[in-house]
C-alpha cells in the first residue's frame, strides 16, 4: 500500500516534533543537569535576594541601569534582529536544503515545533525580567517601568525586524572554507607547511565577522556619549583581541583534532606533530595576550565605574 | 622489516564499540604478493576491522603484526609498513590535494612525493585538481586521493575500505591494474574491503567473508574457479555461508 502523503495534520506534527526533539538531544546530551543546576542556583539567589539586605552597590548600579536604559534598549533591540534573524535563515536552509527537504512535509508544520520553542523561551525570558523588576520595586523602592517598557518595545523591534530580514535576506548557501590563496606550485616535495598553516586555516574558515560585529557594534554604541574616543577605540580593540583569541584557541583544537586523524595511521610520532603544528598558533596566542595586557582597559573601566557612581554608596 | 614475515596478521582481535563487541577472536592472515577482498554485510564490521589493522582502533584484545611489527609493541615500525587510503569523509577539507599528499609523504619520511604516484594521479586525471581544496573535491575525486595517499611511500601492506566506491569505470579499472602490478611484481599485499563481487572474484587471490564479527569463511582463487566450473558464483557461495540452508 503506497503511504500517504503527510501534508499536514497531527501526524506531519508529530513527526516534526520528534525530528527536532531527537536532534536536541543529540546535540545537548547532557542539557539537563546543566539547566537544573541554573534553576537551583536562580531559585537561592532569589531566595537570597528577598531575604537579605541589598548592597548599596546594587541599588546604585540599578539606578545607572535605568538612566542608560536607551543605549541599553538599542543593545537589546540589536541582539533580538540578530538571534531572530539567523533563527529565520536557519529555518529556512532546514526546510529547503535539509535532510526532511524532500519529504512531504508541510512547511507550517515543520515550523510548529520551533514556534511552540521560541514561544516558550520569549515567555521564560518575560519572565525573568519581570521578577527582577517586582524584586526591585518591593526591595529597593525602584520603579523600572520605565526601562522594562524601552527595553521590551526594542526587543520586539529588534525581533520583528530580524524575522523580516531573515525571510527577505538569501540563505546562506554552503560555502567552501575561506582558504589563503594558494598559489599554484609545482613542488611535489614533503612539506609540513601545510601543518604549520592548518590552525590558521581553520581560523579563517571558521570566522563570522559579520556576527562578531553585530555583537561589538551595539556595545560601543551602548557607551555613553561623555566616553572620550581613546577610551572607546582601547576598549573595540580589547574586545576583537578577546574574540580572536578565542577563535585562534578554537581553531588550534580543532587543527589538532583533524590532523591527528588523517595521519594517525602514519609513522608520524605525536612530538613531532605537535612540534609542527603548535608554534606558530601558540605563537600568535602570545601575540595576542601581549597586545590586551598592554591596552589599558582595566584604568578606562575603572573611570567608567566612578563615572556611573558603581563605587558610591 | 621483516623480509619473510607476513604483512598482516591478527590473532584472535577484539573490537568493542560501546557496548557492542563487533569483532569477535578474528584470525587473518596475508601473505606479501596476496590480494586478500573482505566481503560481509553492512554493520558486519569490515570497517572496524580495517580501523584496527591500522591503529585508528585499539583491540580490546588480541595481537596485530604488519610487516613483522606488533602494531601495540612497535606502532612506528609497523605503521611504515602501512599504507591506507583515507575515507572520502575523513579527507581534511581545508588542505589541498597536494598539501594531502606533501604532509602524508612527511609524516612517512619521504623526501618527496612518489613520482609513480604523481603519474599516477595523471593517469586517473586528479593532476588539474591538486591545487584544489579537498572541500570543493567530488566524492570519486577524493576517493582517487585517498588511494594515492595509501600508496605513498612503497607499503608493503595497502588497506583499501570501499575505495573503488564512487570511482568512473576507467579509474577504477587503472586504480586495479596499479594494485595488481604491486601485487605481481613487487610482493605488495592489498586487503580491500568492499561489496563489489566482481571485484572480489576477479582480482583478489582469497576472500574472506566476515560474519557476526568472526571470518565466517575464506576462499582461494582455485576455490572460486572450481565452485564457478560447477554452476556456483560467489553471490551464491556467500548467500550459502550467511543463510544455509535448513
Amino acid at each position: 500500500m503506497p503511504a500517504a502523503p503527510l501534508h499536514d495534520g497531527a501526524a506531519a506534527l508529530a513527526l516534526a516534533t520528534r525530528c527536532a526533539h531527537a536532534g536536541r538531544r543529540r546535540r545537548q546530551p547532557l542539557a539537563r543537569v546543566p539547566l537544573s543546576l541554573m534553576l537551583a542556583l536562580g531559585a537561592v539567589a532569589t531566595a537570597a535576594l528577598l531575604a537579605g539586605v541589598w548592597p548599596a552597590q546594587l541599588r546604585a548600579a540599578l539606578v545607572v541601569l535605568d538612566r542608560m536604559r536607551w543605549p541599553l534598549a538599542l543593545l537589546v533591540g540589536a541582539v533580538a534582529w540578530s538571534r531572530l534573524r539567523a533563527l529565520r535563515q536557519g529555518l529556512r536552509h532546514a526546510h529547503e536544503r535539509g535532510w526532511l527537504a524532500a519529504a512531504p512535509i508541510a512547511r507550517h508544520a515543520l515550523l510548529a515545533h520551533w514556534r511552540r520553542s521560541l514561544l516558550r523561551h520569549g515567555l521564560g525570558a518575560c519572565g525573568l525580567v519581570l521578577a527582577v523588576a517586582t524584586l526591585c520595586a518591593l526591595r529597593c523602592a525602584l520603579d523600572l517601568r520605565a526601562l522594562l517598557t524601552t527595553v521590551g518595545i526594542a526587543c520586539a523591534l529588534g525581533a520583528g525586524g530580524g524575522w523580516r530580514h531573515g525571510a527577505a535576506a538569501v540563505p546562506a548557501a554552503p560555502m567552501p572554507p575561506r582558504l589563503r590563496s594558494a598559489a599554484v606550485t609545482t613542488a611535489f616535495v614533503a612539506d609540513g607547511a601545510p601543518l604549520r598553516r592548518w590552525a590558521f586555516a581553520c581560523w579563517l574558515a571558521a570566522a563570522q565577522p559579520r556576527r562578531e560585529a553585530q555583537l561589538l557594534a551595539p556595545m560601543l554604541l551602548a557607551l555613553p556619549a561623555s566616553t572620550g574616543f581613546a577610551s572607546g577605540l582601547r576598549l573595540l580593540a580589547a574586545l576583537v583581541v578577546l574574540v580572536a583569541a578565542q577563535g585562534l584557541l578554537r581553531a588550534t583544537t580543532t587543527a589538532i583534532g583533524q590532523a591527528a586523524g588523517f595521519l594517525r595511521s602514519t609513522p608520524l610520532p605525536a612530538t613531532r606533530l605537535a612540534w609542527q603544528l603548535l608554534p606558530r598558533p601558540l605563537l600568535a596566542q602570545g601575540g595576542l595576550a601581549a597586545a590586551l595586557w598592554l591596552l589599558p582597559c582595566a584604568l578606562w573601566l575603572g573611570a567608567a565605574c566612578r563615572r556611573y557612581g558603581m563605587g558610591r554608596a | 622489516m621483516t623480509a619473510d614475515a607476513p604483512a598482516l596478521r591478527l590473532r584472535g582481535v577484539d573490537v568493542q564499540r560501546g557496548a557492542r563487541r563487533v569483532l569477535r577472536g578474528v584470525e587473518l592472515e596475508l601473505a606479501r604478493g596476496h590480494w586478500l577482498a573482505l566481503l560481509g554485510a553492512n554493520g558486519s564490521g569490515k570497517s572496524t576491522l580495517l580501523d584496527a589493522c591500522v591503529g585508528r582502533l585499539v583491540p580490546a584484545a588480541g595481537e596485530i603484526a604488519i610487516a613483522g611489527h606488533a602494531l601495540q609493541a612497535q606502532p612506528l615500525a609497523a605503521k611504515r609498513a602501512l599504507g591506507y587510503a583515507i575515507a572520502a569523509e575523513l579527507l581534511p577539507e581545508l588542505l589541498s590535494a597536494r598539501e594531502c599528499l606533501q604532509v602524508q609523504a612527511l609524516a612517512k619520511g619521504l623526501a618527496r612525493i612518489d613520482a609513480e604516484v604523481l603519474e599516477l594521479a595523471d593517469r586517473l586525471g586528479l593532476a588539474p585538481w591538486l591545487d584544489t581544496a579537498v572541500a570543493l573535491l567530488s566524492y570519486g575525486t577524493r576517493q582517487k586521493l585517498g588511494a594515492l595517499i595509501a600508496l605513498l611511500g612503497e607499503p608493503a601492506l595497502v588497506v583499501l575500505d570501499e575505495t573503488f566506491n564512487g570511482l568512473d569505470p576507467a579509474s577504477a579499472l587503472l586504480l586495479k591494474r596499479h594494485l595488481h602490478e604491486r601485487v605481481e611484481t613487487r610482493r605488495c599485499a592489498v586487503l580491500l574491503a568492499t561489496h563489489a563481487l566482481d571485484i572480489a572474484a576477479r582480482w583478489a587471490d582469497r576472500v574472506a567473508l566476515l560474519h557476526e564479527g568472526r571470518i565466517a569463511h575464506a576462499w582461494t582463487r582455485d576455490e572460486l574457479a572450481a565452485a564457478a566450473a560447477t554452476g556456483h558464483d560467489l553471490e551464491q557461495l556467500l548467500a550459502a555461508q550467511i543463510a544455509p540452508p535448513g
